[in-house]
């Protein structure tokens, strides 16, 4: 222990580690913690001294000029080894071993305000400089004023400069003298010579062997030291060990301390709870919450939320009697595929394009072509990163020549947007295109199913055709709705359905939600969250943030012919990479077990039958998986090796971390109306 | 007339609007915005149409003008157009007929949440919400910044009522971020 500790904990609360404690010093400070101890009645068992001077005492025996070179104990201290000058050792038994290197000032404070710290050379310790910002004055033990009579004239002056400071005279006032003072008298000692470690700073685990490594490697500088080392880092920000450390180096350099230096400190000064800096952020408050425009109307409806994002997005709508998620999941899901049924989807990013290169700018962010988009119709598009790897995918709905709205992925919204400024800002700046993100501002809902669109005839405004030849698939265009406010509606489907997205101005959407329910009563409507939503598109074999993981190219998930060759794209060329287009490339296929009671998990791999069961044989793996209702069955996305050519293929599912075994067979991505016929309904 | 009833960013059919001490915040959604970015080639032309519409010069870089309409600088070319909803429901419809094609304008005005702080000594409570060197303030300023993990717009409309824009979504959370940090210093 330090000595110091030592010494608080017999006088403040009549505590000791030991009944029989030895001390090893380099100055008198050890001394008084040796004297403490024997006023209240503990054994000092030895005062080791490193100083050349003899220092005696009566009261116990004192070793000078020697160190203590070893300890033994197990669960505790049994005894140390002392080593005398000539090399002779000694044993003393001790349950505790108090040591005592002086004492460093605290100059934190000062040093918060970036002033340079001075060396002392009679305190082998550093000082605040006099350069302290105006209103701080240091004294006493802080500025290096060991002796009691020192510290308290210390006080006492810099009591009377700050009255000065004021303009107040201060009253003069006769200190008392100090009776008995310890002289403070240190001599420098660094480390003990033959050991193997010798473990500076007790924190960190430390050693000397450390510090002289980081000097071989010449990280020398003291910051570099504190870097390499961790020398004086975490909660006691180097207060017991930063000097020991700093002589070392300055030993190992031949330099004296003042010239290596020293770090300086910053807050806080004493160790403080992470809870702190939170603040008031945490719990619910722990980051900001988004709510989608029907956050109101779904809480009344008894929603169970789910967090995507920052979003708090419906997952399901439970009813009456159903006590299971995947009651509602089914039920919600074979509503929709039945007749109708509607879905809050304005979590999906939104971007603005417009300008007069809007087309040619979107034509290089995606991967397939986009110059030739008609007014009036939306297109699905596929972004890589610069690497060939697929990055998000969405639609874009042309409103007018210079006009296009593009969607992204929830998740990537942000991340999306960003990648279209670094192309508009840096690859293209000459290009005229503007952009801004239109999220926040349209409530949108998907409302899909055979019924949609004899719901939707009863929202939007009669002037505008939406039937199937007036407003085919992919079609978008802008409508009056309820009455005449303007909104947006795009025909485009994530369910597989006939499927509707409407867009009006966010205030509006809760109006809106309870009208098209209220609309759709006739066809038995429902609402949707965001599980039936997966459940739909892995039936539709659409791929999702699952597919699109950072791993997976154009190729992978069977959109390698969207890829145009006849432009340029992000991403297009190194899209080529060999590697990612090897004759057994992962392909996005769809898998049905075999016993149809049996699960499809994510994340299990697929193996050829017959095949050991590992790394080296691995054919791919699951990425998506539910229940279909429609099929009766668990069902999954994943990717195969040569998937596209193995269908009907039986493979082996394996999850060796839960003990999964068992056949699928490969099949189709589309289980659920592969010609699409549904959507162009 | 349409049959939809708008809901506030807070959820309620009115702004709400609470004291502290001596601090006032109101939600006000009485505004349209839209915004207006020049076209590459046509700057002068987009600038004049504007200009004529707002009835004065647009504000300079981190800038923002006010009057019975008002603008705020928010980019490189780019402002927000700021017009009461009573009178300019379609405020990008309107901006979109009289740009004549010389800039890009995109609806808004429900992509925000709009609180006021009123009172005196408004760095005070702002200090806890953002890195924003308000008391240098003299009114008339606008910049971006975050509050609470949120991308904001602080507009300066006077020394006594700054603007705090806001992800509309966010509604609930920005405010609470904003009510804790009135709480705190009254």
């Amino acid at each position: 222990m330090l000595a110091g500790a030592v010494r608080n904990y017999v006088n403040r609360w009549a505590v000791t580690p030991s009944q029989n404690v030895a001390i090893f010093t380099n100055n008198n400070d050890g001394h008084q913690t040796a004297r403490a101890l024997l006023n209240k009645g503990v054994n000092v068992a030895a005062v080791i001294d490193t100083r050349k001077r003899k220092v005696s005492s009566p009261d116990y025996e004192t070793f000078s000029n020697a160190v203590v070179s070893n300890t033994s104990g197990r669960l505790g201290l049994v005894s140390i080894i002392v080593r005398h000058e000539d090399g002779s050792q000694r044993t003393v038994k001790c349950g505790a071993l108090g040591v005592s290197g002086g004492w460093n000032p605290n100059i934190h404070l000062s040093s918060h305000h970036r002033g340079r710290p001075i060396w002392k050379e009679s305190i082998q310790s550093f000082i605040p400089d006099d350069n302290c910002p105006s209103g701080m004055l240091v004294a006493g033990s802080a500025k290096g004023f060991m002796e009691l009579q020192d510290v308290m004239q210390s006080g006492h002056d810099a009591s009377a400069q700050a009255l000065n400071n004021l303009s107040i005279e201060p009253k003069g006032i006769n200190l008392p003298k100090v009776q008995d003072d310890v002289k403070f008298s240190i001599e420098p000692f660094w480390i003990v010579k033959g050991t193997s470690r010798g473990w500076v700073d007790q924190q960190n685990d430390v050693t000397a062997k450390d510090i002289k490594l980081a000097k071989q490697e010449n990280f020398t500088s003291v910051e570099h030291l504190k870097r390499y080392t961790t020398l004086g880092m975490a909660t006691d920000q180097g207060k017991t060990a930063n000097i020991s450390g700093l002589a070392i180096m300055a030993n190992l350099l031949g330099k004296p301390i003042p010239e290596v230096g020293t770090t300086i400190y910053r807050p806080p000064y004493t160790p403080t709870a992470i809870g702190a800096f939170a603040g008031r952020s945490r719990d619910k408050d722990f980051r900001p919450i988004r709510k989608t425009p029907s956050h109101l109307w779904a809480e009344e409806k008894g929603a169970v939320f789910v967090e995507v994002g920052m979003w708090m997005r419906a997952q399901w709508f439970p009813e009456k009697g159903e006590t299971h998620w995947r009651q509602s999941v089914d039920r919600e899901v074979l509503s929709t595929r039945k007749s109708v049924g509607v879905c809050d989807v304005t979590t999906l990013g939104k971007v603005d394009v417009q300008g007069k290169d809007a087309s040619s700018f979107l034509n290089f962010i995606y991967c397939n072509g986009f110059a030739k988009l008609p007014i009036g119709k939306t297109r699905y598009g596929l972004m890589l990163r610069e690497d060939g790897i697929a990055m998000d995918d969405g639609t874009a709905a042309r409103l007018g020549e210079n006009h296009f709205v593009v969607t992204t992925t929830t998740a990537n919204a942000v991340s999306v947007y960003r990648h279209m400024e670094f192309v508009r800002q840096c690859l293209f700046p000459k290009m005229d295109v503007q952009l801004i993100s239109t999220t926040e501002a349209w409530a949108q809902f998907a409302v899909a199913g055979p019924n949609s669109r004899n719901v939707l005839r009863k929202i939007v405004d009669k002037d505008f055709d939406i039937s199937n030849d007036g407003f085919p698939f992919m079609a978008c265009g802008q409508v009056t709705v309820c009455g005449g406010l303007r909104a947006r509606l795009f025909r485009i489907s994530f369910s597989g359905e006939l499927a509707y997205e409407l867009a009006v101005p966010t205030r509006y959407g809760d109006a809106l939600i309870r009208e098209i329910m209220q609309a759709g009563k006739e066809f038995d409507i429902v609402p949707y969250g965001t599980e039936a939503l997966g459940v739909m598109r892995i039936e539709k074999g659409h791929a999702a943030g699952n597919e699109l993981n950072g791993t997976t190219s154009a190729l992978n998930l069977g959109m390698g012919r969207m890829v145009s060759k006849k432009k340029d794209s992000v991403g297009s060329i190194l899209s080529e990479r060999e590697g990612l287009n090897t004759q057994d490339a992962l392909k996005l296929v769809g898998f049905m077990p075999v016993n149809t009671d049996d699960p499809v998990p994510a994340g299990a791999h697929l193996m050829s039958a017959g095949s050991p069961v590992d790394a080296k044989h691995d054919q791919g793996y699951i990425t998506s998986a539910c229940f279909s209702p429609n099929l009766n069955c668990h069902i999954g996305l994943g990717f195969l090796k040569s998937g596209d050519a193995r269908i009907g293929e039986v493979v082996r599912l394996v999850s060796p971390l839960t003990g999964q075994d068992h056949k699928v067979e490969v099949v189709s991505a589309h289980f659920v109306d592969p010609d699409g016929e549904r959507l162009r309904a | 007339m349409h049959r939809l009833n708008p809901i506030s960013p807070l959820g309620t059919k009115q702004p709400i609007k609470k004291e502290f001490g001596p601090y006032t915040i109101e939600e006000v959604n009485s505004n349209a915005l839209a915004s207006y970015s020049f076209r590459k080639g046509a700057e002068r032309d987009a600038k004049k149409n504007i200009e004529q519409f707002i009835e004065g010069s647009l504000p300079d870089v981190m800038s923002c003008k006010f009057g019975k309409i008002s603008s705020f600088w928010i980019g490189p070319s780019q402002w927000l157009i700021e017009a009461p909803v009573d009178m300019y429901e379609d405020l990008a419809g309107e901006l979109t007929k009289i740009s004549n094609s010389t800039a890009s304008i995109t609806e808004q005005t429900d992509a925000w949440c709009r609180f006021d702080l009123i009172g005196s000594n408004l760095a005070e409570p702002l200090s806890l919400l953002c890195n924003v060197d308000v008391p240098s303030f003299k009114g008339g300023e606008v910049t971006r910044c975050q509050m609470d993990h949120m991308g904001c717009f602080l507009i300066c409309r006077d020394l006594t009522n700054i603007t705090i824009l806001g992800p509309r979504s966010a509604a609930g959370s920005l405010y609470h971020a904003v009510t804790a940090a009135l709480d705190a210093v009254v």
